[in-house]
């Protein structure tokens, strides 16, 4: 087929699905040679959110990449089942339940692995190195080389080891395990974000900032595959990635970036066919180490492929998280659904083209604050008259891959938080909360102006971003993308930075000195990033 | 050429045509150019040291006797890295340098460039307010986390609270009290 062809054939795809709706994207793939699970699909089961970081369960053998993580974390399902089963005598070949998710190829997913196999994978252990270096540049150019409010980004005109993890999964029997290390800035980055480890003693953000995923249980050959899990696990709440090779664009909006990336407690995989996975969860809290109040979180991950080329990933979360406040009962519901409109992998100009949209909902109740309809203003919050405490929010991306080696991606979004009880706590002098010493030993200066956390405050924000992605085999990416974003209130990096008058933690600060916070972030992001 | 191209592709296996190499440039060239063109149109130029801009102070800045402590560390760079026609400058009753103009600053129109530099003696008061030492302004307000949730009338010296300079507005206050006029002075008294 020429390239033109290739061209009308994805204009007519695209038009039809449009009007149609799904069943016409289903017509616009014709050409892919039904699915084959390209790799094994994530090793055992993919739990979770689907990310393929997950191993697979148990047993498999040779599974294909351990697709990491979210979604639907690979656990091991059906394979594993096979093996698994212990009293049970092993069902025969033809009754043995459908692995999960292995009818198709789910690699295109945004927040999923992309390899087809695993290289350093055994019987009992399936390997996993993972490196992400970047480079951004703010149009801001803060001079102590600071980005505010990212989980991804974290210095400004550097190049910046964000993260380097090795680890695998253990697989033996009915027995499995999953332990990621976590190097690089994102273990300062990411656990800074957890107050909770504030309240008691064993400094629980170090005693855990090096682990990203450190879980293990068991499998049960029920339905098609049970896996009870205790541990660290990531959420995949916000449909993207933590591991950012999985991801169509580097640096994610507001609503999977302020959004929990881990969650530490228990967790049970059901699957219930090959297409359908019901996670629930015990844990802690809303992305922390420890708990807040007397009460655990509750919660609970759903992920439905019916077909190779749509996928739904829904998670709800309720909870008491805010210090000293245990009547604020917190709810969270994030919903995402990707679809692939046109898949044809021999040839023309454009190979594959998909989307991907998510909207969250959420808010807290309790002690002065309510989701919906608060009267009351900052300052003035009662029971009586509740400021308005809530997380709504969207974000939408389109991918379109230009044969298998390239991609280009554009997309955006928009977050309205209220009492701002999701929103990144800025860094540096700018912190509302309290800044530990820093490594060198030295103290940072109380805050003079910090970022106001009070209930009732109000934050508004929105970004778009677009960029490509170069990805010369299936265990490198090269990412290039140009991001913006706009906030209701001074809350990125200016030019001043967050530190101090020239930007080092060890000049003394002028009494009054205010941390340089602007409205807006223009930034360029470079990042290599490599999977094994 | 076209020998070449599948000499190479044989030599790995796979076997590709001028056609199809030709395709892939164009998939490479589409895919830079687009990015490119996005770039350009979002504009992501350089701008060092703007009106307003903070800045690092050279030894030739501006500094405000009458500051608070406005450059602890005397840190100075060796170079101003303002935009021509500015200079690194630290404005009266502010704790912090910017950008302005070289010649006249305080004639700027930017209100970072003038007494009080939009908010900043308000801070340096406020940060007082947790120290043995107080300034007479945090009676008349109830902070959180840095920012005014609410006003107390407290006292004439109230009346400096939201002023463009309150530190000069106080100060002109206690003169004015010296004088046995406490109390008259108005709302931007003395800022400017």
């Amino acid at each position: 087929m020429n390239r033109l062809e290739s061209l009308r054939r994805y204009a007519r795809a695209t038009a039809f699905t449009c009007l149609v709706g799904v069943p016409g994207v289903a017509a616009a793939q014709p050409a892919t040679p039904a699915a084959p699970p390209l790799a094994p699909p994530a090793p055992a089961t993919p739990a979770a959110g689907e990310s393929a970081s997950e191993p697979p369960a148990a047993p498999i053998p040779n599974p294909a990449p351990p697709s990491p993580p979210q979604g639907p974390r690979a656990e091991p399902a059906v394979a594993a089942r096979a093996e698994t089963a212990a009293p049970s005598p092993p069902p025969s070949e033809e009754n043995k339940p459908a692995e999960p998710f292995a009818f198709g190829d789910f690699t295109w997913l945004n927040g999923s692995n992309r390899q087809h196999r695993s290289l350093l994978d055994s019987e009992i252990f399936t390997g996993s190195f993972l490196l992400d270096v970047n480079y951004t540049l703010s149009k801001n150019r803060p001079i102590d080389n600071t980005v505010v409010g990212s989980t991804a980004l974290s210095r400004d005109d550097e190049v910046t080891l964000a993260f380097m993890g090795f680890g695998g999964d253990f697989h033996y029997k009915g027995a499995r395990a999953r332990l990621m290390t976590q190097f690089g800035v994102r273990s300062v980055l990411v656990p800074r974000n957890d107050f909770s480890a504030f309240r008691g003693q064993f400094d629980l953000a170090d005693a855990l900032r090096y682990i990203s995923e450190a879980n293990g249980g068991v499998h049960i050959n029920a339905l098609n595959g049970i896996n009870v899990d205790g541990g660290i696990f990531m959420s995949y709440v916000g449909l993207f990635s933590y591991d950012n090779f999985e991801n169509w664009m580097y640096l994610p909006s507001f609503t999977s970036d302020n959004t929990p990336w881990f969650f530490n407690g228990i967790r049970v995989q059901v699957f219930t066919s090959d297409k359908l996975k019901i996670e629930p969860w015990l844990i802690n809290g809303w992305q922390t180490y420890g708990k807040f109040n007397e009460m655990p979180g509750f919660g609970a991950q759903v992920l439905w492929r019916p077909v190779e080329y749509f996928s739904v990933l829904s998670n709800a979360y309720v909870g008491w998280d805010t210090q000293d406040l245990p009547g604020v009962f917190r709810f969270h519901s994030d919903n995402s659904a990707t679809i692939r409109f046109y898949n044809d992998a021999r040839g023309g100009f454009i190979t594959r083209d998909a989307m991907s949209v998510t909207a969250d909902i959420g808010g807290q109740i309790g002690n002065g604050v309510t989701a919906f309809g608060g009267s009351g203003t900052e300052g003035h919050c009662t029971v009586q008259s509740p400021c308005t405490s809530q997380f709504l929010s969207w974000m939408a991306y389109h991918r379109t891959w230009f044969g298998e080696n390239f991609a280009f991606t554009f997309g955006g979004g928009m977050m309205h938080n209220p009492s701002r009880y999701l929103v990144l706590a800025p860094t540096g002098n700018a912190s509302g909360v309290p800044q530990n010493l820093s490594l060198q030993g030295l103290s940072y200066v109380p805050p003079t102006s910090p970022y106001d956390y009070s209930p009732g405050a109000q934050f508004d924000a929105w970004d778009y971003e677009f960029g490509g992605q170069y990805m010369p085999n299936e265990e490198v990416t090269l990412d290039l993308e140009f991001n913006h974003r706009q906030a209701s209130v001074p809350y990125f990096s200016g030019h001043g930075g967050v530190t101090s008058p020239d930007g080092y933690i060890t000049t003394a600060t002028p009494q009054g000195w205010r941390p340089d916070l602007v409205k807006g972030d223009d930034r360029i992001i470079a990042a290599l990033l490599v999977r094994f | 050429m076209k020998s070449k191209i599948r000499k190479r592709g044989e030599k790995r296996g796979v076997s590709f045509s001028m056609a199809e190499a030709r395709r892939h440039c164009l998939r490479i060239v589409g895919v830079l150019v687009a990015t490119a063109a996005g770039f350009a149109a979002a504009g992501t130029g350089c701008d060092t040291g703007g009106e307003g801009d903070r800045c690092i102070p050279t030894s030739g800045s501006t500094v405000q006797t009458t500051n608070p402590n406005p450059n602890p560390s005397g840190m100075t760079l060796s170079h101003d890295f303002c935009n021509s026609g500015l200079s690194c400058y630290n404005p009266p009753d502010c704790p912090e340098f910017y950008c302005c103009p070289a010649n006249d600053p305080g004639a700027s129109s930017n209100p970072l460039c003038k007494a009080g530099c939009a908010g900043g003696a308000q801070a340096i008061l406020f940060a007082s307010c947790t120290t043995s030492t107080p300034s007479p302004i945090c009676a008349c307000v109830t902070l959180s986390s840095g920012t005014i949730v609410a006003t107390n009338d407290a006292g004439p010296q109230c009346a400096c609270v939201g002023t463009a300079d309150p530190v000069a507005c106080l100060a002109a206050m206690t003169v004015a009290g010296g004088e046995g006029g406490a109390g008259e002075t108005g709302a931007d008294g003395g800022a400017e």
